[in-house]
């Protein structure tokens, strides 16, 4: 309960800033428990992230890393091939058909003829590895920078260095249709950073507004005794506040 | 619970994609992929930092077996959306500051996967492999039309200019004008990080 109240009031201390500062205040002066945009620690290229998760593993031979050898090794064994986590033979060559798209000439699969016609302004990196060869630990090194230890997501630690834009909407959204990935919700927490920097999740195989985004409207009170009531409670939180000398943990 | 109290106001907006004209939703689809990928140009044109698309629950593209058909029709869930979302954040001026990032958490092996001794799977898929993998990026200050390292001759193995997934994460941090040496924060007594004591900036990729 208490916590609850601490949210309210950081994110009305919130607008409170917004209205004071000009600016928004550099990562050094902001309070890091709210969501108010702050500047970076230098000049920004790029201001949003949208990670489209392929989750599952999705083989590079056979969408933008075309390996023709496989095709003369076909049905035989591939000399130095590696251990696999679970047995695996002979090469598999590709059995789709790749072609080089725009000035760039990349090739791109039969797969993927959409995302092909923006190649020349793709960075196709072929050359990623992780640590293991299982789901779990694999989506949380790519999510959260450690495949075993409880530790903030990428999507966290971005707002929590840069806060957002919008004070009306999450900073950090994740959405999956149907249900949770593997990993569930640890694939976007905040672990040890604040609470407010967590991913909100949508379901997206709703469609309706109101299933979409879960308890979007309030079933009893309208906006405005909303907004009553977290005044109220904001006011009995600022005192209970000062009452212990401004505690940092509260 | 503030921020729930605000959403009110503005998410029921954001995320309702039915009000986009008939066109636009065609070119993304009326699939789950199709509409979470517009909903998330929404957001991105909305002002949320970090938007995260999961192709669907549990692990979709994990194509033990039957590789061919199933990844045809995953790439066939994904690509048209992929499109539109690349056509509309160009159109929208929006592409120069959103860096999307595509991929999984590892690639598959180039050998095929064996039948188990229960004699319930055919080899017809492949396994997991974090030895070597792809991911694309576009937009957010990074170069285009280019392919980075590679993997050996098979593609098992990234062999030229590996990049580990902390590297990936120092420099989308570094697009978003952070250094992931600075962003830090206090925890049980030490300072953490998302790159831990790893990563490197990839030069590079910037344009």
């Amino acid at each position: 309960m208490r916590s609850g109240l601490g949210v309210g009031w950081m994110a009305a201390s919130t607008v409170l800033q917004e209205s004071l500062h000009a600016k928004p205040p550099t990562l050094k002066q902001h309070d890091p428990h709210t969501l108010a945009a702050r500047h970076s620690h230098f000049p920004a290229r790029a201001k949003a992230v949208i990670h489209i998760f392929a989750n599952g593993g999705p083989s590079h031979i056979d969408t933008f890393d075309p390996k023709s050898k496989l095709k003369e090794y076909a049905g035989r064994e591939i000399p130095g091939a590696l251990k696999t986590e679970r047995r695996t033979g002979s090469a598999l060559p590709s059995p789709f058909q790749f072609q080089k798209y725009g000035e760039s000439g990349l090739p791109v699969s039969e797969l993927f003829p959409s995302v092909a016609r923006h190649v020349d302004r793709l960075l196709v990196v072929r050359s990623m590895h992780a640590d293991v060869p299982n789901h779990e630990p694999s989506l949380l090194l790519m999510n959260c920078g450690d495949g075993r230890l409880v530790r903030p997501s990428a999507g966290a630690w971005v707002t929590y260095g840069l806060g957002t834009e919008n004070q009306n909407l999450p900073g950090f959204v994740a959405m999956c249709p149907g249900g949770y990935p593997i990993s569930g919700t640890a694939n976007w927490r905040s672990a040890f950073l604040p609470g407010v920097f967590q991913g909100t999740y949508i379901d997206t195989k709703k469609k309706k507004v109101d299933e979409l985004v879960e308890c979007i409207r309030h079933p009893i009170l309208n906006e405005k005794v909303q907004r009553e009531q977290f005044d109220l409670m904001a006011s009995l939180d600022r005192k209970h506040l000062q009452q212990r000398k401004n505690d940092a943990a509260l | 619970m503030e921020l729930a109290w605000r959403m009110q106001f503005e998410a029921g907006e954001a995320f309702d994609v039915t009000k986009e004209p008939k066109h636009i939703l065609e070119r993304y689809g009326d699939t789950p992929h199709g509409r979470q990928l517009l909903i998330a140009r929404r957001l991105v044109e909305r002002g949320v930092r970090y938007v995260q698309v999961w192709h669907g629950q549990g692990q979709p593209w994990d194509s033990h077996q039957e590789i061919e058909k199933n990844h045809r029709k995953l790439a066939g869930e994904a690509d048209k959306p992929i499109g539109a979302l690349l056509d509309d954040l160009v159109g929208l001026g929006l592409l120069d500051s959103t860096f999307v990032l595509w991929g999984g958490e590892f690639g598959r092996t180039p050998t095929v996967e064996l039948p188990n001794d229960a004699g319930t799977k055919t080899a017809t898929g492949r396994d997991h492999n974090h030895h070597g993998f792809t991911v694309w990026m576009a937009g957010g200050g990074v170069k285009g039309g280019e392919a980075y390292g590679a993997t050996d001759e098979f593609g098992f193995q990234a062999v030229e200019k590996p990049v580990h997934v902390h590297d990936l994460q120092a420099t989308m941090l570094h697009l978003l004008g952070l250094d992931h040496k600075k962003l830090t924060y206090r925890h049980s007594g030490r300072d953490f990080r998302l790159t831990d004591v790893h990563g490197r900036v990839m030069h590079d990729w910037l344009a």
